[in-house]
């Protein structure tokens, strides 16, 4: 008779979950049941029995207790028993259990700094209950595809009346103030202009005063905490007190009274105010803003319910053009609505507003967090699989013993989970006593508790388990592919035939090789950026700022005062600073053809000395004589890029028509310098003389010392300025310095990605280490033997470091197209860029090949060396 | 009576418990009832049976050996309590009454 079994899943189940005193009987039966009737119904039929008899059989009154059930899995697992001999294993082997914690613990590290990272960029400004709803406005220029963020003030008005019901509005204007309390003066430069509706749109909880009347009125503020308690002091109720405010864009002096304290804001948000004056306020102010669809300085978000309203909207936006500002400007003026849970990371194309986040870094930083993991398992397996020779006997015994595969599986997979828990719990420990370095590093203040809640340590757990048991089944798969007899049996040496433990150091390698180039490139990049030629001479120069406007009137008599002095070398004037993101710009045209294509220019005013101090070559024409203020047929100064906008490479005398109004003749060209930084083009500029009293007046005074003595020269330029003006503060920056400040999220990016790119290797070298250790180990015999027999160290060496090296340039063959591939797109955000050049793939293989061969070296010299005697007597 | 009723069905595993004389257990009392009454039942009824009849104090069980046409699992088999015999017997009592006051349908 022949014998088929039941399924066994069934019995399994059925012994789990049901009382003792059912489950022997109900098996019992079920099995004779099955052999019985085994002759007479076809297997299928016989199957759908035994499994209707299990269906059956469980009924609420024979299913034991819950506890229960969990203490019965634990003994069907055989976890208990599992675990002890984890720990006796893991205790036996020391040297390869340190191996893999360690490594595992600086992956975890690494892991875990990278999911606060990833998990803090993602929750900016998740905290507004309605952020779905709301959106930021962009201006669009649609020839050029450019966005902005600032917008026109009539903005939200005429969106209002065109489309009124779907959408709410709230905006902010940026303006610096000072404040004046009791005697000092203080800048605040995060003082926004802002309506009432901010704190409708946004979830911004008071401390004090009431959000439906904030700011509702004329000359009223609303302040952060922070602030009201640096003018109120602590736990006092500020509202209704007045603070004497300067505003000096409006050159008014005002008394704002205290409408509201907002709660401190956390620290993931982009909203940018710590003190917000009424915005009905600058309607005085500013009167010609009102009207003004050509001057943009707000940023304006809609709070838009309906997704609707928001498709029926944006599909109108030509027609709402062509109503509001009228239809000329159809085809150059667009706007568009940008959610506001995209405003975090996907700003980077935005011109005019603050970008924090770039969404490039979450995947850059994810994919590195993936690759460490990846190593770190690989590792794992690695170290796993060349200790197995050792402990093939062990399974084998117990495979004759009778235990299943099944229960082999179980004992790794305990085993590498342990592991693995293990070192979770020390890279949690490292993981938060590095965390203030870590938050240094990045320049942001994550707090801790984002590692500390549910879903970050279930998600921890999952991965650790995942991996875990992934590392597992390794081991299962390679000893229960040899039968008992083989794993016991000396003879057979089935690690020759592992080819997947080949390909995983390859692939190791090929991570590392990848992440060596890019950091490499990155490096570069950056330094190329901050060392190249900007067009001008960056030394000594100094900038300072007036922010005055009683004090820009005078700004030519303090630059003839400045200039006196000994240690100033060169003295000039300019309405942009350095660096400069170049705020003013108007329509220029040179003729018929352009003048309807509406080109836009930076308009700088500056005066005959500029670039004589900044040292820019005027290439054609020639400099300003003498002061010509801006007006008709005063002359120009235009750079290359505008000559090449003009087509023309003899603008000399070309008569341009600026801002539509006057017409003006060009009387020479400058070579192009970069006014803001590498990471942009140069664009077409302007240069002219612009007396006091507008937006693109003069407001800076640009010098350079010489270079004797620098503090004196800085005492003597402030002793001047306090003749000029005693409250004003005297503030100033190198100009080099600026511009190496403007790569600081660049550096930051370098500087984390260099890191992990650090860590992974070593983490790899770790393995790597592991593995020949193991294998020399393994080999000690035939090594002995050969040396015995007359081979000489330097043979053995290259003997036993030859299949690693093998492997290592098989991995730089993935790697290597890989990294080139990658920085190459990484490449294209910037204007000016390097190029991925032979030398650096050079240096990287080579950086990896000469610390790969010192750990071969030094661990196969050992085995070389050592008297084979030792290795061949207990034979 | 309330809970010592006896059913068409458990009368009936009860009278096979009974026949099997200690060796009444799931299978060898589905095979009876297979072979006297041609009904095809479930191991799930006859354990049902069972175990409402051990309720009601009509039998007892008790350990037995196992086999290896079972997977090594020991038997569980029943046998017949004094109050089981009396059960059966008032139930063949009733029956035999009602019998005796059945008119004679075939003249």
């Amino acid at each position: 008779m022949s014998k088929l079994n039941p399924p066994k899943w069934i019995d399994r189940l059925l012994e789990w979950i049901l009382k003792d005193r059912f489950a022997d009987e109900i098996l019992g039966d079920l099995h004779e049941w099955y052999t019985w009737k085994q002759d007479t119904l076809p297997k299928r039929k016989l199957v759908a029995g035994y499994f209707r008899g299990m269906t059956l059989a469980i009924k609420p009154y024979k299913i034991k207790k819950v506890d229960e059930l969990f203490i019965s899995l634990i003994d069907i697992m055989m976890i208990s028993n599992n675990i002890k001999i984890s720990i006796r294993s893991l205790l036996q082997h020391r040297l390869f259990t340190s191996i893999n914690v360690l490594g595992l613990t600086i992956s975890l590290v690494s892991f875990l700094f990278i999911y606060a990272y990833i998990r803090y960029e993602l929750s900016y400004d998740n905290f507004h209950t309605n952020s779905d709803q709301v959106y930021r406005v962009l201006k669009l220029y649609p020839e050029s595809g450019v966005l902005s963020g600032k917008t026109p003030s009539p903005l939200a008005e005429a969106f209002l009346t065109e489309f009124e019901g779907r959408i709410e509005f709230a905006r902010l204007g940026w303006d610096p103030v000072f404040i004046e309390e009791k005697g000092e003066r203080y800048y605040e430069p995060a003082f926004y202009w802002g309506d009432s509706s901010l704190f409708d749109v946004f979830s911004l909880p008071f401390l004090h005063g009431d959000p439906e009347h904030a700011l509702t009125e004329k000359n009223t503020v609303v302040l952060t905490q922070a602030v009201a308690e640096k003018y109120f002091g602590k736990g006092v109720n500020p509202v209704g007190q007045l603070l004497k405010t300067k505003i000096y864009d409006g050159n008014a002096e005002l008394l704002m009274r205290v409408d509201g304290v907002l709660k401190a804001l956390p620290s993931n948000t982009d909203l940018p105010f710590k003190l917000i004056g009424s915005i009905t306020t600058t309607f005085d102010l500013y009167q010609g803003f009102a009207k003004n669809w050509d001057f943009y300085w707000l940023e304006t978000y809609a709070f838009i319910p309906n997704k609707n309203d928001l498709y029926y909207m944006q599909e109108r936006i030509p027609e709402f053009v062509e109503w509001a500002i009228g239809p000329e400007y159809v085809d150059k003026y667009s706007f568009f609505f940008q959610p506001f849970d995209e405003i975090h990371l996907y700003s980077g194309e935005v011109e005019g507003v603050t970008v924090t986040g770039n969404v490039k870094y979450i995947i850059t930083f994810s994919i590195i967090g993936i690759f460490i993991i990846v190593i770190a398992t690989i590792n794992y397996l690695n170290l796993m699989g060349a200790r197995m020779n050792k402990r093939r006997k062990e399974a084998g015994m117990r495979k004759v013993m009778g235990a299943s595969r099944a229960q082999l599986f179980g004992q790794y997979i305990t085993e590498s989970n342990l592991t693995l828990l293990i070192s979770f719990a020390l890279g949690m420990f490292l993981a938060i006593m590095l965390w203030p370095v870590f938050t240094r590093f990045l320049g942001k203040e994550i707090p801790l508790d984002i590692l500390f809640n549910w879903d970050s340590l279930l998600f921890f757990l999952l991965v650790i388990f995942l991996s875990g048991t992934l590392a597992g089944l390794y081991p299962t798969w390679l000893l229960t592919s040899v039968s008992s007899a083989g794993a016991i049996n000396k003879q057979d040496n089935f690690l020759r035939k592992n080819r997947l433990q080949k390909v995983l150091v390859a692939f190791q390698f090929a991570i590392s090789i990848f992440l060596i180039v890019t950091s490499l490139i990155i490096f570069r990049q950056i330094h190329f950026m901050s060392e190249k030629d900007l067009g001008f001479n960056k030394d000594q120069l100094v900038s300072i700022k007036v922010e005055d406007r009683a004090l820009q009137e005078k700004i030519l008599t303090i630059k003839a005062e400045m200039g006196k002095l000994s240690g100033v070398e060169a003295i000039t004037v300019s309405g942009e600073a350095l660096p400069s993101s170049m705020n003013n710009g108007g329509p220029f045209s040179w003729d018929e053809a352009s003048s309807k294509e509406n080109r836009f220019v930076n308009i700088v005013s500056v005066d005959k000395d500029f670039f004589e101090t900044l040292e820019i070559p005027i290439i054609y024409g020639t400099n300003f004589v003498g002061d010509i203020p801006l007006g008709p047929g005063s002359p120009l100064i235009i750079n290359r890029a505008a000559m090449n906008l003009m087509g023309t490479d003899d603008p000399i005398n070309r008569e341009v028509q600026l801002n539509k109004e006057f017409k003006h003749p060009i009387i020479g060209v400058v070579e192009d310098y970069h006014y803001k930084s590498l990471l942009s083009k140069v664009l077409p500029t302007v240069f002219t003389i612009t007396g006091p009293g507008s937006r693109v007046s003069q407001d800076n005074i640009i010098l350079r010392l010489n270079s004797d003595n620098v503090y004196a020269s800085l005492d003597a330029l402030e002793k001047i300025w306090k003749k000029f003006s005693l409250n004003e503060l005297f503030s100033f920056h190198f100009v080099d310095e600026s511009y190496q400040a403007v790569y600081d999220n660049e550096r930051r990016f370098l500087k984390l990605f260099t890191f992990f790119t650090s860590l992974s290797i070593v983490i790899s070298c770790l393995g790597l280490y592991g593995m020949v250790l193991f294998t020399t180990e393994e080999k000690s015999k035939e090594i002995s033997i050969r040396k015995a027999l007359g081979s000489s160290v330097m043979q053995i060496v290259s003997l036993l470091s030859r299949r690693f090296i093998l492997l290592i340039l098989s991995g730089f063959l993935v790697g290597i197209p890989a990294a080139i591939y990658f920085s190459n797109e990484w490449l294209q955000q910037f204007s000016y860029r390097i190029r991925v050049d032979p030398f650096t793939v050079v240096v990287s293989c080579a950086v990896i090949l000469v610390s790969t061969s010192l750990i071969l070296v030094a661990n196969t010299m050992k085995a070389a060396l050592a008297n084979p005697v030792q290795h061949l007597r207990n034979e | 009576m309330k809970g010592t009723h006896l059913g068409e069905f458990e009368e009936m595993v009860l009278l096979i418990v009974g026949i099997l004389k200690g060796e009444a257990y799931g299978i060898s009392i589905l095979k009876e009832i297979e072979e006297h009454t041609g009904r095809t039942v479930t191991v799930s009824t006859i354990h049902t049976a069972l175990y409402r009849l051990e309720d009601k104090g009509f039998v007892d069980s008790f350990v037995g050996g196992a086999s290896n046409e079972r997977g090594g699992r020991s038997k569980r088999l029943y046998k017949i309590t004094a109050e089981g015999q009396t059960a059966l017997e008032s139930a063949r009592s009733i029956r035999n009454r009602l019998w005796d006051m059945m008119p004679d349908t075939s003249q």
